[in-house]
């Protein structure tokens, strides 16, 4: 708890350098771990019993870098079959993608790729992806090989981690890793293409996101 | 590993050759001399015995070279995961439901002869009289007593009575016993045990005060220290005491320490209670502060600045209140030079404070601030302009829309009476436009639309996130809220003309 304290606090001081607020999505195979991932990142927990996503979860949380405060506004996405329609809302306005898929699952790798192609042809051409192999706790029922992952991750430009949201392993090294490649400054038009296609804002909040970064 | 049904083998076996060899170490150098063909087999056959031992040591609290077998552990987990798979658990029984009876048991008897004996015990101090002869009667016509001559020895001590040794009865069971064995109970002690709760006096030191145990003198005994003690005062106290046994004093202490822990109340849960009905009282007025302070930032009405001034004076005092009585829990004890608070107690005021400032920052410091009565003025003037403007803007629209309208209809060639049916129609659709399909939002959530569903999710997030001051996060919100609910306007627009047509 005390060791992210720092990280969680709101980034008032403006004494840290700019602030860049990003917009990260998840995707992958339900039950492949996404929101156990993001609460052991916003809250440092992790539940057993974790109950499955309806629609999208929404959180939070804020990474400093050197000079940078980075906060990330996270959008935890159901994985279950019926509630795909909803991952374009969510994958196409974002600077940042996980895709996780569950290291005992060889579907879910499958699963994960597909995913990596919809994005490569329908988000933002500047999105940082990155592929999550979960519950690497359990290598011991491994059913998908971590040279397997990183050799596509490579081929793909994507970073690559296995993680796992029980033992906390890589799980904060994967968004710092994010964070790090993400464009910090001129690049509002990563933001904006982004968003691009999307409707008008009225006058006043497009000042607002138009920097997604560094306002 | 009984597999099959076939007997079971058990013993230093060589996996090869199924031999016994008494010993490990016998085993070892077998397998290594007759079977060293296959090294990897080897190594994890030595892996297997380096895991055995580890769990021996273990379990007989023994530690060994850890460093050691843990490397040897390591190299099985890289070779081959089936020797040391763990085994599917077998058969399972609960044995809760023995262990709860039997405790019932247990707790039942203890409270059935407690209660007994306090039943007894009332009996005896209602009318006690002050006259010895008397009051031994009255005593023994509550608790009959034992005839004393069935009893050779003392129960409690093993020697015999005599003379200088004499019998004395428990007034609580009526058993014999001598006097080293007997304990005055003293009268007032006692119509504290019998009187109700409400009337033990709640306990203010922070350190817990005697035990009631204490407060129970001995009588006349030279083999203990409480006999040192009672030698000065128990003595006398014998005679206006109740004489009672081990036994039925231990019963009667066990309830009194029990009640005496129930009742205490240590100065920091009073200061704890005290700052928590204070974050309640907070909690309970912020949302409404909130919600007032917002709609006299747009320069609505709904509220008057009066009553938000009022509220927010509120909020600075048990702000204040939280603040420094948080203080006074952390610092609570610590003049106490020699016995000030450590370990668990301190790390427990510690994180009141610390969990009271971090609602301060949260909850608190955050919170928007009213304009000034000008300011409001100001506003409100404001907002008349805004909505008068809007208003004639949707006229003009609508104006707009039913000159086109008109224009259809003309262009049509149909006659007036049409005209004016459609005029009504055309009014009612800018309406539905406008105001946001308010019959579906009614509908919303009944559906299991997983839109709809999503939809439902960011009303409740948007009002936790305002709940909870995060401006960014509403922002993002409500941004994310308004994309859904175009993308689903469109797509129920889409809909209507695909049956349309
Ligand atoms: N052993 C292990 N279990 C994990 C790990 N991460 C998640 N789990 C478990 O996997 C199950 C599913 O996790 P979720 O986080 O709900 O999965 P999800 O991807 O969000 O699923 P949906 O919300 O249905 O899309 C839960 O029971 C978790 O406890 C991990 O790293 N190790
Ligand atoms: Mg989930
Ligand atoms: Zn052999
Ligand atoms: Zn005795
Ligand atoms: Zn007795």
């Amino acid at each position: 708890m005390a060791n992210r304290g720092g990280a969680a606090q709101r980034p008032n001081s403006q004494t840290q350098g700019k602030i860049c607020q990003f917009k990260l999505v998840l995707l992958g195979e339900s039950a492949v771990g996404k929101s156990s991932l993001v609460l052991r990142f916003v809250k440092g927990q992790f539940h057993e019993y974790q109950e499955s996503t309806i629609g999208a979860a929404f959180l939070t949380q804020t990474v400093c870098l050197e000079d940078t405060t980075v906060k990330f506004e996270i959008w935890d996405t159901a994985g279950q079959e019926r509630y795909h329609s909803l991952a374009p809302m969510y994958y196409r306005g974002a600077q940042a993608a996980i895709i996780v898929y569950d290291i005992t699952n060889m579907d879910s790798f499958g699963r994960a790729k597909v995913w990596v192609k919809e994005l490569q042809r329908q988000a933002s051409p500047n999105i940082v992806i990155a592929l999550a192999g979960n519950k690497a706790d359990l290598a011991n029922s491994r059913a998908v090989e971590c040279d397997e992952a990183q050799a596509y991750a490579d081929e793909n430009g994507l970073l690559f981690m296995e993680t796992s949201a029980k033992t906390a392993k890589n799980v904060n090294e994967i968004f710092l890793a994010i964070a790090k490649k993400l464009p910090k400054n001129e690049q509002v038009s990563g933001a904006g293409s982004a968003n691009q296609g999307r409707r008008l804002v009225e006058s006043d909040s497009s000042a607002k996101t138009a920097g997604n970064c560094c306002k | 590993m009984a597999e099959g049904g076939g007997s079971v083998l058990e013993g230093f076996l060589c996996p090869v050759c199924k031999a016994d060899f008494g010993t490990a170490v016998k085993l070892l150098s077998h397998f290594e001399k007759e079977h060293n063909e296959d090294k990897d087999v080897l190594q994890a056959f030595k892996d297997l015995f380096g895991k055995a031992k580890k769990k021996i040591l273990k379990s007989d609290g023994v530690y060994g070279n850890e460093g050691e077998i843990q490397a040897s552990s390591r190299k099985v987990m890289g070779y081959s995961p089936s020797l040391y798979e763990p085994q599917p658990i077998g058969a399972v029984r609960s044995h809760s439901q023995q262990f709860s009876a039997v405790r019932s048991q247990h707790l039942e008897h203890y409270t059935v002869e407690t209660n007994k004996l306090l039943i007894r015990l009332d009996k005896i101090l209602k009318d006690l009289p002050s006259d010895p002869l008397k009051r031994k009667a009255h005593e023994q016509e509550v608790v009959p007593w034992v005839d004393e001559k069935m009893v050779r020895l003392c129960p409690s001590c093993s020697r015999s009575f005599h003379l200088t040794r004499r019998k004395h009865h428990c007034r609580l069971c009526g058993f014999v016993m001598c006097n080293d064995c007997s304990y005055s109970l003293a009268l007032d002690t006692a119509r504290k045990m019998t009187s109700p709760i409400s009337q033990v006096e709640p306990q203010t030191e922070l350190q817990g005060s005697s035990l009631p145990s204490q407060k129970l003198k001995r009588s006349n005994s030279n083999s203990s220290l409480n006999s040192v003690l009672s030698l000065v005062e128990g003595v006398h106290q014998i005679d206006t005491g109740l004489r009672v046994c081990k036994e039925c004093l231990h019963l009667l202490e066990s309830r009194e320490a029990l009640r005496e822990s129930r009742a205490a109340r240590p100065i920091l849960i009073q200061f704890y209670e005290r700052l928590r009905t204070y974050m309640q009282d907070a909690n309970q007025f912020l949302p409404t502060y909130i919600k007032m302070c917002n709609s006299i930032s747009c320069g609505e009405s709904t509220y008057q600045l009066k009553e938000a001034q009022a509220l927010w004076a509120k909020l600075l005092r048990l702000a204040e209140n939280i603040d420094s009585l948080s203080k006074k829990i952390l610092v609570l004890g610590s003049a106490d030079t020699e016995n000030p608070p450590r370990g668990r107690a301190l790390q427990l005021q510690q994180q009141i404070r610390a969990a009271a400032t971090a609602f301060l920052r949260n909850e608190m410091l955050g919170l928007p601030t009213l304009p000034t009565e000008a300011k409001y003025l100001e506003m409100q003037e404001q907002r008349r302009q805004e909505l008068k403007a809007r208003i004639q803007q949707e006229q003009l629209e609508a104006q707009a829309s039913l000159q086109l309208q008109k224009q259809k209809v003309r262009e049509k060639g149909r006659d007036k009476q049409t005209f004016d049916r459609n005029h009504v129609n055309v009014h009612q659709d800018t309406v539905l436009l406008d105001s946001g399909w308010t019959p579906e939002k009614a509908r919303l959530f009944n559906s299991d639309d997983p839109m709809v569903q999503q939809m439902n999710n960011l009303k409740h997030y948007i009002k936790e996130a305002k709940l909870a001051q995060r401006v960014d996060e509403v922002e993002a919100l409500e941004r994310n809220l308004e994309e859904l609910q175009e993308e689903y306007w469109r797509q129920q627009e889409q809909k209507r003309q695909e049956t349309a047509s």
